[in-house]
């Protein structure tokens, strides 16, 4: 048979009835890669031959049908459910691919704005330390620039992820207090030293009426007029000029009206081009590109922003005479919230007793963040000694060794990172170590990535680069709930963890019952074997452990682990903390950490429950 | 049919001989994974049908008794008896030529319709 129409047939149906091999060799020829029809095959098998069905099955057949029973019914459903199968594979097919593009799409943008955020917290950290420095007035023109700009780049790298965000209908406005007219000098600023860079004159007409402290996205709208400001200053020509405007066009009781308007004197949009401008990765003619740059984004995700604070963006234009475009949308005036000026200091909080100094231990891998750090933290209180340990290994170490008050933990970090640190911490050391408080610093700034470090135990969170007011504030709020903690926790009793873990720690018999299958004396044969074996693998287990053999002791506590599992343990921390074998880098370290008399008292416990149990079914029987 | 089992646990040795044999299949049963190569080679002995394997145990790696396995009688089907978190390990046993694996604590009625894709044609029922 020859195959030259692949893809045009729903179903094959192939009469196998000759019940030689010949049959079962035309099925494979059909299914090859080279006779593949691409559709699901149907088999027709001779009267009384199930076996022929059942090998074509194998084969690749979706369904054999015998000839012996065939009626129509049986052959419809059987093509149908062909149909449904094939396309079932076409829909499972795409979207897989579907899922896998989304997902390295969503990775790419989460290690891109890792990648961009890391220098940047240099760049922004380095102006800070820079401000607190000597300087002149010039220079704190300069360092002002440095501070505005960077900023302004941050929110660029967080509009790359909005792009993703946008597509897929994520993105979400905030609402919060904000100043506006802060926001409408702060992008002035930002805008003289270009302006003045590309010789172009730049205008400010913000109306005396403008509410000044207002609630919504500040930083969304700063990214619409930032977006459009870029534009106008872009498409403008040495000479030309720029204004941004902003007016009141209507109040009500709560909110007011607020028209904004970007001006300049460029180039201009031809009429035919208006429309499309707002469209992604589109600029107003191909050689634009050539001539100004830029991905054609800007507009449409300032179109998008507007559109989610209720407004449209509009655009007015005449060809070769500039352009103007704006938008209207209402804000809330917030009454209620009183703006702490900058200049206010956030002091390290005296909590505690005595005048000693706070002692911060300082995980973080990179030589130029310890840096920015260890000066905020010291030009912030003479009260703080910062130690640093240069990755979590280390950092687990130090907190084991001396004591802190607090610690400031990366998250990526060669050898062990900051997560799997804090988890070693508050699984693994004593009870006057393991509740230190620990705040992640890290330059994911993703959602997903805030909760990997509260699951692991972490306090507090702040992304890089750091705002300092913030990073004090919080330091204050985990230094003040590991105060009270401390002040009003009641004095426990000498071994806490081990007493409360017993009386967690319940065997459970009951998947002997499933593997006896309802017979009691193979039930309590099998338990008996459990009694007989696990003291002499408890007893293998203590051996490995101190004779420190690494291997032997992980190679014991694997089948250990499955015999807790047996007897309703298989979810016990207390259990798992020691038996579950970390990965092959980490297990000499995890070894270390292994709380053997711990464990020991538990093993103990259990055995004694199973012989418990034991004893009195055995009695019952 | 006859099964072959090996497992360092006394627990899943006792209780798949004593269900499998109740299931009517004749089962050689060991702790030892030695024992269950010498058994394989018996010349003399009715080969067997099937075998049902730990992937790790002390002394001998569920991997080396595979590769002894498929060595010795390469076309007897295994099913691997393995934990969760062992996927590597279980990736390179299919690669080796293992068939099927159940995970630890072990269900015995999945167990046993996994055997049933196993058995010989005519003893399907």
């Amino acid at each position: 048979m020859e195959i030259d129409e692949k893809d045009k047939f729903d179903v094959a149906l192939l009469d196998l009835s000759l019940t030689d091999s010949r049959g079962l060799k035309t099925l494979e020829k059909f299914l090859s890669k080279e006779g593949y029809l691409g559709c699901p095959t149907i088999v027709l098998t001779g009267y009384e031959d199930e076996k022929t069905g059942f090998e074509a099955l194998q084969k690749g057949a979706v369904d054999y049908l015998n000839k012996g029973k065939i009626n129509s019914y049986l052959l419809v459903k059987s093509i149908l459910y062909a149909c449904i199968r094939k396309d079932n594979q076409a829909l499972l097919k795409a979207k897989e691919v579907a899922e896998n593009t989304a997902e390295m799409k969503q990775r790419f943008l989460a290690s891109m704005s890792h990648e961009l955020r890391t220098p940047l917290n240099v760049v922004i950290g380095t102006a800070s330390l820079l401000e607190q420095s000597e300087h002149t007035q010039q220079q704190q023109k300069y360092i002002d620039a440095l501070k505005i700009t960077s900023q302004s780049l941050l929110g660029l790298i967080n509009n790359i992820l909005d792009v993703s965000k946008i597509e897929s209908g994520k993105i979400e406005l905030e609402n919060k207090p904000f100043e506006l007219t802060k926001v409408l000098e702060d992008l002035m600023q930002l805008y003289s030293f270009k302006s003045k860079d590309k010789k172009l004159g730049l205008y400010k007409k913000f109306d005396l009426s403008l509410p000044n402290y207002v609630i919504g996205d500040s930083l969304r709208l700063n990214q619409v007029l930032i977006n459009l400001l870029d534009n106008a200053m872009k498409f403008t020509e040495s000479g030309g000029e720029v204004e941004l405007k902003a007016k009141v066009i209507d109040e009500t009781e709560d909110t007011s009206t607020i028209c904004f308007q970007i001006t300049d004197s460029g180039i201009g949009i031809a009429p035919e081009k208006l429309e499309s401008i707002f469209d992604s990765f589109v600029q107003a003619d191909e050689s634009t590109t050539r001539l100004y740059g830029g991905t054609g984004l800007g507009l449409s995700i300032s179109q998008h922003l507007v559109g989610l604070f209720g407004g449209q963006l509009s655009v007015e234009s005449e060809y070769g005479k500039g352009a103007t475009f704006g938008f209207t949308i209402d804000l809330i005036r917030d009454k209620e919230t009183v703006f702490i000026p900058i200049e206010e200091k956030v002091e390290l909080s005296s909590v505690r007793a005595n005048d000693d100094y706070t002692k911060i231990l300082l995980v973080e891998d990179h030589d130029f963040n310890q840096m920015i750090a260890i000066q905020l933290l010291k030009n912030w209180s003479n009260k703080i000694e910062v130690d640093i340990a240069h990755n979590g290994k280390e950092g687990v170490e130090k907190v084991t060794k001396n004591y802190y008050d607090l610690v400031l933990m990366d998250i990526a970090m060669p050898e062990m990172d900051g997560l799997t640190a804090t988890k070693m911490i508050r699984t693994t050391l004593p009870d006057n170590k393991k509740n230190i408080p620990i705040i992640a610093m890290t330059a994911h700034a993703l959602k997903t990535e805030m909760e990997k470090c509260f699951a692991a135990g972490m306090n507090d969170f702040i992304s890089k680069p750091i705002d300092q007011s913030l990073l004090f504030k919080k330091i204050n709020k985990v230094l003040n709930l590991a105060e009270e903690e401390k002040k009003g926790g009641i004095p426990k009793p000498a071994e806490p963890s081990a007493i409360n873990e017993l009386s967690g720690l319940k065997v459970d018999l009951v998947y002997f019952d499933h593997l006896a299958c309802g017979d009691p004396d193979l039930k309590m044969t099998l338990i008996k074997s459990v009694l007989d074996d696990l003291p002499i693998e408890l007893e293998k287990i203590k051996v490995a452990y101190s004779e420190e053999n690494v291997e032997e002791f992980y190679k014991v506590a694997h089948k250990l682990k499955s015999t807790f599992g047996y007897v309703g343990l298989k979810e016990s921390p207390a259990i798992n903390k020691v038996l579950v074998r970390p990965t092959e880098r980490e297990e000499k370290f995890y070894f270390e950490f292994v709380d053997f008399e711990h464990f020991k008292v538990i093993s103990k416990e259990v055995l004694s429950q199973i012989n418990d149990i034991y004893f009195k079914e055995n009695k019952s029987i | 049919m006859k099964i072959l089992v090996v497992d360092d646990d006394p627990v899943i040795v006792k209780a798949l001989e004593s269900r499998l044999s109740r299931e009517g299949f004749e089962v050689f049963a060991t702790l030892n994974p030695n024992e269950a190569v010498t058994e394989l080679k018996d010349e003399e002995k009715e080969p067997f049908d099937l075998i049902i394997s730990d992937i790790v145990m002390p002394y001998i790696s569920g991997i080396e008794l595979l590769t002894e396995i498929k060595r010795v009688t390469p076309h007897t089907p295994i099913i691997l008896i393995s934990a969760l978190d062992q996927k590597e390990l279980i990736l390179t046993a299919f690669e080796l030529g293992a068939q099927d694996f159940v995970v630890k604590p072990i269900n015995l009625d999945e167990l046993l319709l996994r055997i049933t894709k196993y058995m010989p044609r005519e003893e399907s029922k």
